[in-house]
């Protein structure tokens, strides 16, 4: 529901200009924002929620000093109202909540998972890449990245080094899937488009046709 | 009607071999008849993926580990899952495995018979009965051929064999030899193949040889032990010994290269010898007609297709009476010894004194052996089996016996028409391979069924993406060339 | 070559004044369809832009030739490329029509000739902070070293230096080969050649539309009148005050500046001098295989590449000072710029470092002494001892030889009381050491650490030797066996073929053969423990020594100034360029004067900043390097064997340290002469273009405004 197979996304403004967008988004309606609207809700109160254990882990242990209580409610821009904060979260109900299961949980369990959590946190729910093509520039293969932490990977091949694009297949794993190629002349590894998401045969093949026709100029006619 | 074919063998090209060019031969001359056939084998150092032959044959390299002189691992089912979507994505209706050694072969058959697929299985090779090794390797081909829908074997020697080591039904085994290329293996004389002098009568020159002339013995052989190369230490010595005016040429390497090579030192005979290593095949047809004999000691064989390269080649055949040689060459072509030394000294002086005295007619055998042997003809008999397994044919004409006569026929091979693929006639047939054994198989091919389901469940079919086909040829009737036509 | 596809490609500056008036449109013109849009100039005309573009009044007062700007470009001069916002107005064929307005990002444009438009937007860099745009990434080290490291013949390194050298060769030919089989064969075109072009184009627009800005007043006909008297009063007053200072400038750059700057070049070259003859000790070498004291020593090895840096260090000043003589648009000085001042920071950083480390160890070094001298009697010594005698008496319960480990475990033991004397004996000077070590971390915090390593190497000398004198033991055993065993099969090892024969043994000979095969393999697991103890403790100390360097490669090369001009300013470090495709509504309806226009796409270009792991490439590549040596196969099959593993030679270890040092550096001559050739240009240079409130000084006197 939040996410489905890949599939193809054209946008030509001009002959001569072409972009590819091959995503598992499915194609934004108002149900499906309210819930990925949910769900990025959901993943800030786990994120949160961890970060308040490991705090309160961290007050249990030897390294801190503990918290003072206030008296007055200090004013809102000095450093003293984030202590002031501070002290009321952990002594409420939920921080005592918190601060129960933190003496329960060992470091050594508590550590490394909650690390783990807030990175499965940080990963995207959808993977996006794309193909530009340029007549007369290039083309350009972008690639989102698996958290939201950097951006995507764009890479820029110009047309005279582009020596060939074609469909070829491979093993992966236990099948054989198609990929879509380009051979940059003089380098020894081939550039594969879509390299996540490795759409099929019909996508490769839509692709691989409006890039040829798009890329390169039309020969001269004889005559 | 056209059928997808997949021949599945753990030996193919980039490996020099007589069953890696059995395979090659026969996919090509079955694309010439208008069948669509793919190879999958493991992949070697450096070829590995999905590649293009000439005629459009695809060859499937699969990574999987190599154990011994190009055998993989035997996994009882770890092939499955790139088995069943290779043979999704290119429709395959028929198996055909070649080789008893090769555990992808066997792997195949299985899987695909719990896929529901006919398949063959070709026997290039003969065993013995009687060490550790064969009985396993037996035990496990009467498991794999327990549920084959037919077996080839290359000559009726290695059909004997494979009916006694697996217990098979010996009309579920057919002959059908293997070929060579005649216009690969001409002889010195003989000009190239051009063409348009097709059917044009060549007239063979006699080679007089006198009573000085040196005459040239060529083996060429892989060196091991099971092509009698001991002998072949033991012989050369007796035999330039007694006849002062003959050269060897030794070509092909392996573990017994050293063995030649300590015999030579010990001997002095460096100048009488010549070894030339390894040698590639487009090369062999160079040193065969540089001799005149062509010496064969080996212990074992199925076939043998060098000899009749040699005998294409304008050779005189000494070799060996074993296995299903003499099947294989007519008796003017050849002197047989027995697999001794003594033996086969003297068989060698009778073939250098029939040569001296100008009694063999070499030149005529190439043309004997080219319309002896042809790969087309392979490729309509072995069509011919799989019309009769797919129900093309019927029994009848298939197998020559009346289906009528049903009683006499083996209560689990009975169906009709075709072999069944229900889950308990297969089970049935598994149960009779021994007592534990038979215990242990069917277990094995219910986990393998479950497999099957698991995967179908998991790996969905129609998530897997059809492969475009190479372009197919029309099926030609005649054999004019310049009368094909090409259609996608 | 005659366009087939009507393509028109525009090179669009993002800052261009999106107002409503006409202007003219002044560019590049790569090729026919193929535009470069420079500037923007409003209130002129056309004609007399092109007259001013080809005689080139546009580019008067420039502080360096414009030729230069013209060469790399690519171009020979400049035209007009259309007219903005001028719709009524004929135009050439190839000439275009481009409509801006302030509320909107992107302009539109028609063209006669052009069937579609690509319009490609890009943001001006700034050459005046260094900012630039590059098809590839910058690159901060100097060339790639590693490549052309040296082994010793025979040794690991060698054979897998040999298997690597085949494996590039054979992609490099299967690259090649490559070509062959392309199917179709694209010429390219003259918009795909262009691009190299057009990215300096894109670096240069900035000073060029400056330039053109500041000299449209020179284009077409201005009215010159005569100053005011009040102009004229505040123009003589300026004038006097500028004299003064010209005056009193003159002095000290004639007379005081020139001497200081003598002195301080001869204080240099003393040092040079001082330098080189130190480093050619530290580099001198028995015979040209064996190690120089460079190799061996890793505070030899420190000192060196500082005294390297420090020979570099003026050449680079140069190199920079250089640049000042040409337009601020040529980039190829950026990196070196880059190089210079990241070495510079590195060496202050650890100078400052050091003077904490050091004072800390100043104030603790009687602690310290007997801290390390605990530690080192307790692990190398009695532990050792500890070890052997555990070995000596049935270790985990394998059952040894008795007399061979009685044996082998006095001969070790021996060693050892006599090294634990020496050391004794040097327990006093130890504090002594330290704190000689305080006083060098002074000079960098890399030096502690240095000569910390190489005490470590010289207190665990008896380790090693013991590691050598058991592994030659244990080689020689297995070697013995091998043959043995051949001799068993009934084979012999033939040394002229390099191939193993059968051979006929004679009985007595088998006999023999066979029973001493049987005595040293029963006799094998007994070496085989102290071998693997001693080279256990090798591999530690090896380990901790790598770790050490490690330490030392980091402190000497960490990208800190590379680092913090990502965070500052990316544009500074270029990594290649990305484009985006933007949609933009059709402006249909809004110019009802305005023809529909072809169908038009727009483009943004940006640079891509240097990637974090393409900084840290060079840490990459010591981790591959150091797990290659150690962690090969071939290395632990050399361990299983009990050959040596030598330890990696550093100067092919620690390529990384002088990735930012050229391979030979420059002697002493060419120092001199960099340093003093250039005062006689900079002499001219000060004063040809000084000028006071646009007239020359020394210039012949005549008043003129504007030109």
């Amino acid at each position: 529901m939040l996410t489905v197979a890949p599939h193809l996304r054209t946008r030509r403004p001009s002959p001569t200009t072409v972009e590819y967008t091959v995503s598992t988004s499915p194609p934004p309606t108002l149900p499906l924002r309210l819930l990925l609207g949910l769900t990025i809700l959901l993943r800030v109160t786990i994120g949160l929620s961890v970060l308040l254990l490991l705090y309160s882990k961290f007050l249990l242990s030897d390294y801190s000093t503990p918290l003072e209580p206030y008296s007055s409610r200090p004013q809102l821009q000095s450093n003293a109202f984030i202590w002031y904060l501070a002290y009321n979260l952990t002594t409420s109900r939920l921080g005592a909540l918190f601060t129960h299961l933190a003496t329960l949980t060992p470091p050594i369990v508590l550590l490394p998972a909650s690390f783990t959590i807030l990175y499965l946190l940080s990963l995207r729910l959808h993977t996006t890449e794309s193909l530009l093509v340029l007549r007369g520039l290039g083309i350009q293969t972008s690639s989102s990245s698996s958290t939201f932490l950097s951006g995507s990977t764009t890479r820029f091949i110009p047309t005279e080094k582009i020596q060939d694009i074609f469909v070829n297949e491979a093993f992966r794993g236990f099948e054989v899937r198609y990929y879509l190629v380009v051979v940059v002349e003089g380098e020894e590894s081939v550039v594969v488009v879509f390299p996540r998401l490795l759409p099929r045969r019909q996508i490769l093949e839509t692709v691989w046709r409006g890039v040829r026709g798009c890329l390169f100029e039309p020969e001269e006619k004889a005559g | 009607m056209p059928y997808n074919i997949a021949m599945v063998s753990d030996y193919f090209f980039p490996q020099p071999g007589g069953i890696e060019s059995h395979i090659y031969q026969l996919s090509t001359k079955l694309i010439d008849r208008g069948h669509k056939v793919i190879v999958i084998t493991h992949a070697y150092e450096g070829r590995t993926g999905v590649r293009y032959l000439t005629n459009g044959l695809k060859v499937y390299h699969v990574p999987f580990l190599v154990i011994y002189r190009a055998t993989t691992f035997p996994t009882v089912f770890s092939f499955f899952p790139i088995f069943r979507n290779i043979v999704i994505r290119e429709q395959i209706e028929i198996v055909h495995g070649h080789a008893s050694l090769s555990s992808f072969c066997h792997e195949a058959i299985l899987h695909a018979r719990t896929m529901g697929l006919r398949t063959v299985f070709t026997d290039h090779s003969l065993f013995g009965f009687a060490d550790a090794a064969s009985i396993l390797t037996n035990k496990l081909l009467k498991f794999t051929l327990s549920d084959v829908d037919h077996v080839i074997c290359v000559s009726h020697t290695c059909k004997e064999n494979t009916v006694l080591r697996a217990s098979l039904d010996p009309l579920m085994v057919s002959v059908i030899p293997n070929a060579v290329v005649a216009e690969n293996f001409r002889p010195l004389s003989h000009p190239a193949y051009p063409p348009s002098e097709f059917g044009n009568h060549m007239v063979p020159v006699q080679q007089h040889l006198g009573p000085h002339d040196t005459i040239t013995i060529v083996v060429v052989s892989r060196l091991f032990y099971n092509k009698g190369t001991d002998l072949l230490v033991a012989a050369i010595p007796r035999i330039l010994a007694s006849h002062p005016h003959v050269r060897f040429i030794i070509a092909g390497s392996g573990p017994k290269a050293i063995d030649l090579e300590q015999m030579l030192e010990r001997n002095v005979l460096q100048d009488r010898v010549e070894m030339l290593g390894p040698v590639r095949h487009e090369e062999v047809r160079d040193v065969m007609v540089r001799g005149h004999i062509y010496l064969h000691p080996s212990l074992t064989e199925a076939f043998g297709t060098v000899i009749v390269e040699a005998a294409s080649c304008g050779l005189y055949v000494v070799c060996t009476q074993v296995g299903g040689i003499p099947e294989v060459l007519p008796n003017h072509m050849t002197v047989f010894a027995k697999p001794e030394e003594d033996d086969l000294v003297a068989a060698t002086g009778k073939a250098i004194a029939a040569l001296r005295s100008n009694k063999v007619r070499t030149e005529n055998f190439h043309d004997q052996v080219k319309k002896m042997y042809s790969w087309t003809d392979v490729a309509e008999r072995t069509e011919r089996v799989y019309d009769g397994i797919s129900g093309v044919l019927s029994e009848a004409d298939f197998y020559g016996y009346d289906a009528a006569d049903a009683a006499s026929w083996s209560a689990t091979r009975g169906r009709a028409g075709v072999q069944s693929f229900a889950l308990i006639d297969r089970l049935k047939r598994y149960y009779g391979c021994g007592i534990w054994a038979g215990k242990l198989f069917c277990l094995c091919v219910v986990i393998d069924y479950l497999l099957f389901m698991f995967l179908e469940f998991f790996a969905p079919r129609d998530e897997i993406d059809i492969a475009r086909n190479w372009p197919k040829k029309i099926r030609v009737e005649n054999s004019r060339r310049d009368q094909r036509t090409f259609k996608r | 070559m005659p366009e087939h596809d009507g393509l028109m490609r525009i090179f669009w500056p993002v800052d261009v004044p999106r107002s409503n008036s006409p202007g003219i449109i002044v560019g590049w013109r790569n090729s026919g369809l193929d535009v470069f849009v420079v500037a923007i100039l409003e209130d002129v005309d056309a004609r007399s832009v092109e007259n001013a573009l080809k005689v080139g009044t546009l580019f008067r007062n420039a502080s360096h030739p414009i030729e230069r700007i013209y060469a790399l470009c690519g171009q020979s001069a400049m035209h007009v490329l259309g007219l903005a916002n001028s719709p009524g107005v004929e135009i050439e064929n190839l000439q275009m029509h481009a409509t801006t307005r302030p509320n909107l990002k992107t302009p539109q444009i028609s063209c006669a000739r052009a069937a579609t438009i690509q319009i490609i937007m890009f943001d001006r860099p700034l050459p005046t902070r260094m900012q630039y745009i590059s098809l590839s990434s910058i690159s901060l080290a100097l060339g790639d070293k590693s490549e052309m490291a040296i082994h010793e013949p025979g040794s690991v390194d060698a054979e897998e230096e040999r298997e690597e050298m085949k494996d590039r060769q054979r992609t490099k030919k299967l690259v090649e080969k490559l070509k062959f089989h392309t199917v179709t064969n694209h010429r390219p075109s003259q918009k795909e050649l262009a691009l190299r072009r057009i990215v300096n184009q894109i670096n240069c627009s900035w000073e060029l539309h400056k330039l053109l800005q500041k000299n449209i007043s020179l284009v077409g006909r201005r009215s010159r009148r005569s100053l005011s008297v009040s102009e004229r009063v505040v123009e003589s007053a300026t004038t006097m005050r500028d004299f003064v200072l010209v005056a009193i400038w003159q002095i000290i750059t004639v007379y005081i500046y020139p001497i200081l700057r003598r002195g301080f070049v001869i204080g240099l070259l003393c040092h040079r001098v001082a330098a080189e003859a130190l480093l050619l000790v530290l580099e001198w070498r028995a015979k040209p295989d064996y190690a120089a004291l460079k190799d061996i020593s890793a505070t030899a090895q420190q000192v060196e590449i500082r005294l390297q840096q420090f020979c570099f260090w003026p050449h680079q000043y140069v190199t920079l000072r250089k640049r000042k003589d040409d337009w601020q648009s040529v980039t190829d000085s950026h990196p070196e710029y880059i190089r210079f001042y990241q070495s510079l920071w590195l060496v202050l950083n650890d100078i400052i470092i050091g003077i904490a480390l050091g004072s800390y160890i100043i104030d603790h070094h009687e602690f310290l002494a007997e801290r390390i001298s605990e530690i080192l009697s307790l692990y190398s010594i009695a532990a050792l001892q500890r070890t052997i005698d555990w070995l000596m008496d049935w270790p985990a319960g394998l059952k040894l030889n008795n007399e061979l480990a009685a044996f082998l475990g006095d001969l070790f033991l021996w060693v050892i009381d006599h090294w634990s004397n020496c050391i004794e004996a040097l327990r006093p000077v130890l504090p002594h050491i330290i704190l000689f070590i305080g006083f060098s971390s002074f000079a960098g915090a890399s030096m502690p650490i240095a000569l910390f390593s190489d005490m470590l190497s010289i207190l665990t000398l008896h380790i090693y030797s013991f590691y050598l004198a058991s592994a030659r033991i244990f080689n020689w055993q297995y070697t013995i066996l091998l043959s043995l065993f051949q001799l068993f099969r009934g084979k012999k090892h033939n040394v002229l073929r390099k191939r193993i024969d059968s051979c006929d043994y004679d009985l007595d000979q088998l006999l023999l053969g066979t029973i001493l095969f049987t005595l040293l393999f029963f006799l094998l697991p007994t070496v085989v423990v102290f071998y693997l103890t001693f080279a256990c403790s090798r591999m530690a100390i090896i380990s901790l020594k790598a770790a050490l360097d490690t330490l030392l490669a980091c402190l000497n090369h960490f990208p800190l100034f590379a680092l913090m001009l990502r965070i500052k300013d990316s544009q500074r470090l270029p990594g290649g360029i990305c484009f985006e495709l933007r949609d933009t509504q059709q402006f249909s309806g809004l110019f009802p004067n305005v023809p529909t226009p072809p169908p038009t796409s727009y483009i943004f270009l940006k640079s891509v900043p240097l990637t974090f792991r393409a900084m840290f490439h060079q840490y990459f590549q010591l981790g591959h390097r150091i797990r290659k040596h150690y962690l090969s196969p071939r290395v632990l099959l050399c361990l299983a064997t009990g050959k040596f593993v030598p330890p990696i030679h550093r100067k092919n270890l620690y390529s990384l340290q002088y990735s930012m040092l050229p391979a030979r550096r420059a002697g002493i001559m060419d120092m001199w002469h960099a340093l003093t050739a250039q005062t006689p240009a900079k002499k001219s240079g000060l004063y040809d273009n000084l000028k006071v409130n646009g007239k020359r000084l020394n210039g012949s006197g005549r008043r003129h405004y504007g030109h």
